[in-house]
């Protein structure tokens, strides 16, 4: 028995914010943002939506598609590291929300690796029979947290949300065939939010310092990305005897376009077979694989048989890679 | 002896030309060993990050562990590859 992915849904906000307004908030200039990272485009949440408000609307999409009742699911996990407030989890509000009685529910913290991580999470629950409707939903609102002042990070992050239904599939070799989990926690200070938590508790000082925003080293998180994304996709594909040939699509965290042109070159994958929104939506964290497989969905092109490679890392240094077929 | 050492440097130092020329889109006569990446040359901080990793590709070498080792001009690069066993 395998997992498959019954449902998909997405859900970024309204409000874009496109690079030439950012002209006019930091020092820098479209053509930078598009030549260095590939982003033309944002979309940040309304100022009444939480994590658990862009997750809650994917995740209705998703049950949506799957033609599933909130009542009938057993799980909800979610991927955020932004959720609504430090506790209770934004997995729990999306419960109560959605009316999902049956439902446990609880957050992972994997950051732009979250999606993955949720997704192997849920994987689990599912090809073991311990739960037979689970919602993986990856959902990140990175415009609260990041220094508009920092014209190295403001311009790279957006808001949004994605939903995946996993249920039970016996259908020979169709569904998730495997999921790779990997982390380097000596990389732990390259990417994160350093104040805020137990470690150095909010204070006055503490924000005057500016420490309660997304912090990157932007090189260090280049060389680790393209490197992890490789080795977990080339494990990923080795697992199911396969090679890169064999892959129809990749789905992949959207964070930076010349993370995904290194990568892909260094697979042997043509970068047409990757679905592409950064340009439109940003680093949406963990939102972000979510997002991607949603609109590949939709858009009509995965194709029952088809060959699905996903990849995904964050903060941690924390990655994943899984193989579907589809 | 000196001079077959002197040769293998100068093969290492357009080699390493080559690469930084590659990926800044600057000609390769307008590098010198004193270039520096992203003063003289407009590299930003992910341009390093490629040219680190190409540079290591090309050599079969990993020179800081897996992370950066802080390259900032063309001479560094033809010191830690000769130094690493390029």
């Amino acid at each position: 028995m395998r997992t498959m992915i019954a449902g998909t849904g997405s859900y970024t906000p309204e409000n874009v914010l496109t690079n030439a307004a950012l002209e006019e908030i930091v020092d820098t200039t479209d053509a930078w943002i598009v030549e260095r990272t590939g982003i033309r485009e944002r979309r940040v949440a309304a100022a009444d939506e939480a994590a658990s408000d862009l997750g809650h609307e994917a995740a209705r999409r998703a049950l949506d598609m799957a033609g599933v009742a909130a009542a009938d699911l057993d799980g909800i996990i979610v991927a955020t590291v932004t959720g609504d407030v430090p506790w209770p989890s934004t997995a729990a509000l999306i419960q109560g929300r959605l009316g999902a009685r049956k439902a446990f529910a609880f957050d992972v913290s994997a950051a732009c690796a979250g999606s993955l991580y949720a997704l192997a999470v849920g994987d689990r629950f599912v090809a073991s029979g311990a739960a037979r409707r689970v919602l993986v939903i990856g959902a990140d609102v990175m415009t609260r947290v990041v220094d508009w002042k920092d014209r190295n990070t403001c311009v790279l992050f957006g808001d949004g949300a994605g939903a995946m239904l996993l249920a039970p599939i016996d259908d020979g070799g169709r569904g998730i065939l495997s999921t790779h989990l990997y982390c380097d926690g000596t990389r732990a200070g390259i990417l994160g939010i350093p104040g805020g938590g137990s470690r150095k508790p909010l204070s006055v000082e503490l924000i005057q310092a500016r420490e309660h925003f997304i912090k990157m080293n932007g090189r260090e998180v280049y060389r680790t990305a393209v490197q992890a994304l490789e080795a977990c996709s080339l494990d990923a594909l080795r697992a199911n005897e396969m090679g890169p040939d064999d892959v129809a699509h990749v789905i992949a965290h959207q964070a930076n376009k010349r993370i995904l042109d290194a990568t892909l070159e260094r697979l042997g994958v043509p970068a047409s077979k990757c679905w592409m929104n950064l340009d439109r939506y940003g680093n949406t964290s963990a939102a972000s694989v979510a997002i991607a497989l949603d609109e590949a969905n939709r858009a009509g092109g995965l194709t029952p048989g088809d060959v699905v490679l996903m990849m995904g890392i964050g903060a941690g240094m924390a990655w994943g890679s899984a193989v579907v077929r589809w | 002896m000196a001079e077959a050492n002197a040769g293998v440097v100068v093969g290492l130092e357009s080699r390493i030309k080559a690469i930084v020329a590659r990926h800044l889109g600057v000609p390769v006569e307008e590098l010198d060993v004193s270039s520096r990446l992203v003063e003289d040359l407009g590299a930003d901080s992910l341009d390093v990050a490629e040219i680190e990793l190409a540079i290591e590709d090309q050599f079969g070498l990993e020179i800081a562990g897996g992370r950066s080792w802080g390259l900032a001009s063309v001479g560094d690069a033809i010191a830690y590859v000769d130094a690493h066993g390029g």
